[in-house]
């Protein structure tokens, strides 16, 4: 019932975020991130407010929705957000806003990011989550990616960056590591025996992770990357760079059981365990 | 009468809830001579105190069905370990996952119970301080065959006449030195170094080491199956000749939708395959297997399965019934009794999957006695030789 209102409220609020304007406001922010080691970095986000926040970075629309998104630029420097499956493309000048109009045709999970400096700024943090769907019940979300702590403070320097040398030393689900995870009620699975549970994921980094579900077996429902893998029954499934994927499960026990990257690498931060890509699911009877 | 009723009842809940109990030892003393020579600590699970922990593990396999225990003793004189199930969806207190189930302290048995489910491929790993544990060695594979028939992927799915496992993983001897795996025990955090791998292993044999081993052997026009399972930190690629006609029919114990047909798999940390070839063509070739790093997708190593594709296992061989093999199945040694004129040159055991275990240089018109008490569990293939050809028997190792 709980999870109900709080979809109702969200729902709510992403339509009529501006009253019958159906505009949805989305600042670019920059500011430090705060690791699972009580570390900083660099790092930058869309938030619906001014105040900058890694998180899972959702926005949630209804299908055939009309918005007008209001995009703020607090960076320091210009923007170019895309949506690349809705043709979305805008340039934002710093410190600037722009209203640019969009209808939410199709359901799905689609990726907003930022095309400057590509793939620089996105790997900063400029790529969040749009969800289009008219139900949001037992529905969870992780926006996943990896930082190299030491290329954060070179984009920041506007130094140059090699990703085919990239040895990431942070892996995060909605910007937490483990254990801070386990407080991401967007990121953390709940529910009962019997209930349909989908996942959303989104990976926004540069590396493959291969996320291994204990417990249970899903149903891969869908892949930006390909359909062959579409209803296949797996307890792994490797997410790799860019791709959005939604997977489906029917808890059939109850039980506390991890999910977690089995690149057993990506469950540290800055080569300490136990830390990184790595969460439980709690499902009750 | 009462204690007769007793007695019926006991024998047919025997038959009725039979159980198979898996010793596996969990040690850390473990030592691996690598390709060049280097030998290096490893971490392990043994099915005798006197075996060397070996890399990968023993293969589990079972029945569907079977009530399964497995006796995880812990011998270590160090950190806990557990099992974890991999993939087999047992109940949370058998999930090995040490603060949401149990672990197992130095001298303390731990039991894992679970019904063995759909037919397909796992594996089995400790889940303590995992990241070091699973690097150090302590990892296998585990195989649910169809009730009665181990010829069959699945009911209702393919038969083959030959299948072969093949269980991945890398090795960075940084990780295996005494500083990285005598980690701090408790709920502190673990350092652990930076993953460089240079050792690339197809069931823990790299190099010259797997260029050593048995090719396998794939029937014209027949199905062989193929277990592919990658437990590394790096994706693995195969690349499969067009002339194999591989198909990939299963994944992670669960048969997909449809057959995929495929001349490249990319299988990543984790995962499962089951994957059929039937070639057309006869002669030698390789599968060519790479290793990714999962940052990058840049290829770090590259190694070769060995394989040869030949008319019919009857073609090269001696007569049917040349000699018998007794007991069968074993324990601790074989009795090889020459019924043939001929003399045997040379005896020959390996894993199902290729791995060479025993070999034997002999000259005998007789019987010999093959003292075989280092195998462990699990199903084997075993070689005689004589000047006519080869002849070959399937051996079991009861649990």
């Amino acid at each position: 019932m709980r999870i109900v209102f709080f979809n109702l409220v969200l729902l709510f609020i992403s339509v009529c975020v501006s009253g019958q304007t159906d505009t949805v406001s989305i600042f670019i922010n920059t500011g430090q991130h705060l690791l699972v080691d009580s570390s900083t970095v660099p790092a930058k986000a869309f938030n619906s407010t001014s105040e900058f926040k890694l998180d899972g970075q959702l926005f949630r629309f209804t299908k055939g929705q009309d918005v007008i998104l209001q995009i703020t630029n607090t960076d320091t420097i210009g923007h170019t957000i895309e949506i690349s499956e809705y043709g979305f493309s805008a340039f934002i000048d710093s410190g600037k806003s722009v209203n640019t109009p969009i209808t939410f045709s199709s359901k799905g999970l689609f990726q907003m990011y930022s095309t400057t400096e590509y793939p620089n700024q996105k790997y900063l943090g400029l790529s969040g989550l749009i969800t289009v769907e008219s139900n949001w019940d037992n529905s969870f979300y992780w926006n996943i990616k990896e930082f190299q702590s030491s290329y954060n403070l070179a984009v920041q320097n506007g130094d140059t960056i090699d990703f085919a040398n990239y040895k990431p030393n942070y892996f995060l689900i909605n910007g937490k590591s483990n254990p801070d995870i386990a407080t991401d009620t967007l990121a953390k699975i709940r529910g009962k025996v019997g209930d349909t549970l989908t996942l959303h994921i989104l990976n926004s980094g540069n590396s493959v992770h291969s996320l291994h579900f204990h417990g249970y077996h899903f149903k891969i429902i869908a892949s930006s990357r390909t359909s062959d893998v579409v209803g296949w029954i797996k307890d792994t499934y490797p997410v790799y760079a860019g791709e959005r994927t939604i997977l489906q499960m029917v808890p059939d026990k109850a039980g506390e059981y991890p999910v977690h990257d089995h690149n057993l690498v990506a469950t540290t931060a800055n080569n300490y365990y136990p830390n990184g890509m790595f969460i439980t699911m709690i499902i009750t009877e | 009468m009462r204690k007769f009723l007793a007695l019926i009842f006991f024998i047919a809940a025997q038959g009725v809830f039979a159980q198979s109990t898996t010793l596996l030892i969990a040690r850390n003393i473990g030592k691996k001579v690598l390709d060049d020579g280097t030998e290096i600590r490893t971490f392990g699970y043994a099915t005798k105190l006197s075996e060397n922990p070996g890399i990968p593990g023993p293969t589990l396999i079972y029945e569907e069905g079977d009530s399964v225990k497995i006796d995880m003793w812990n011998v270590s004189q160090g950190a806990p370990h557990t099992i974890h199930l991999h993939g087999l969806d047992v109940d949370q207190q058998n999930d090995g996952v040490p603060h949401l189930s149990f672990e197992v302290e130095h001298m303390e048995h731990g039991y894992y119970r679970f019904k063995a489910p759909h037919p397909g491929t796992y594996l089995y790993h400790c889940h303590v301080v995992s990241a070091i544990h699973v690097q150090a060695g302590m990892y296998g594979m585990l195989i649910i065959k169809p009730k009665g028939n181990d010829k069959l992927t699945w009911e209702g799915g393919y038969s083959f006449s030959r299948d072969y496992n093949f269980l991945l993983s890398e090795i960075d001897t940084n990780w295996h030195t005494d500083a990285h795996l005598l980690h701090p025990i408790g709920h502190v955090k673990i350092k652990v170094p930076p993953y460089d791998p240079t050792y690339f292993l197809v069931n823990g044999s790299s190099g010259t080491q797997l260029r050593s081993e048995a090719k396998k052997v794939f029937l014209k026009n027949d199905n062989t199956f193929l277990r592919l399972a990658n437990i590394g930190y790096y994706a693995n690629r195969y690349i499969f000749s067009d002339k194999l006609n591989a198909s990939v029919v299963s994944s992670d114990g669960r048969p997909l939708p449809e057959a995929m047909v495929s001349d490249t798999l990319m299988v990543f940390p984790g995962e499962r395959y089951g994957v059929l070839v039937n070639p057309d063509n006869l002669g030698d070739d390789s599968v060519k297997i790479e290793y990714l790093n999962l940052n990058t997708l840049s290829v770090k190593g590259t190694e070769y399965m060995h394989y040869e594709v030949v008319e019919e296992l009857s073609a090269n061989t001696v007569s049917p019934e040349s000699f018998k093999v007794f007991p069968n199945p074993f324990t601790s040694s074989l009795r090889l009794t020459n019924l043939s004129k001929e003399s045997i040159k040379n005896i020959a055991i390996s894993t199902t999957s290729g791995q060479s275990v025993y070999s034997r240089v002999i000259e005998s018109n007789s019987s010999i006695v093959l003292q075989v008490e280092h195998l462990g569990p699990g199903s084997y293939i075993l070689k005689a030789t004589t000047e006519s050809g080869n002849e070959i028997r399937r051996l079991l190792h009861k649990f």
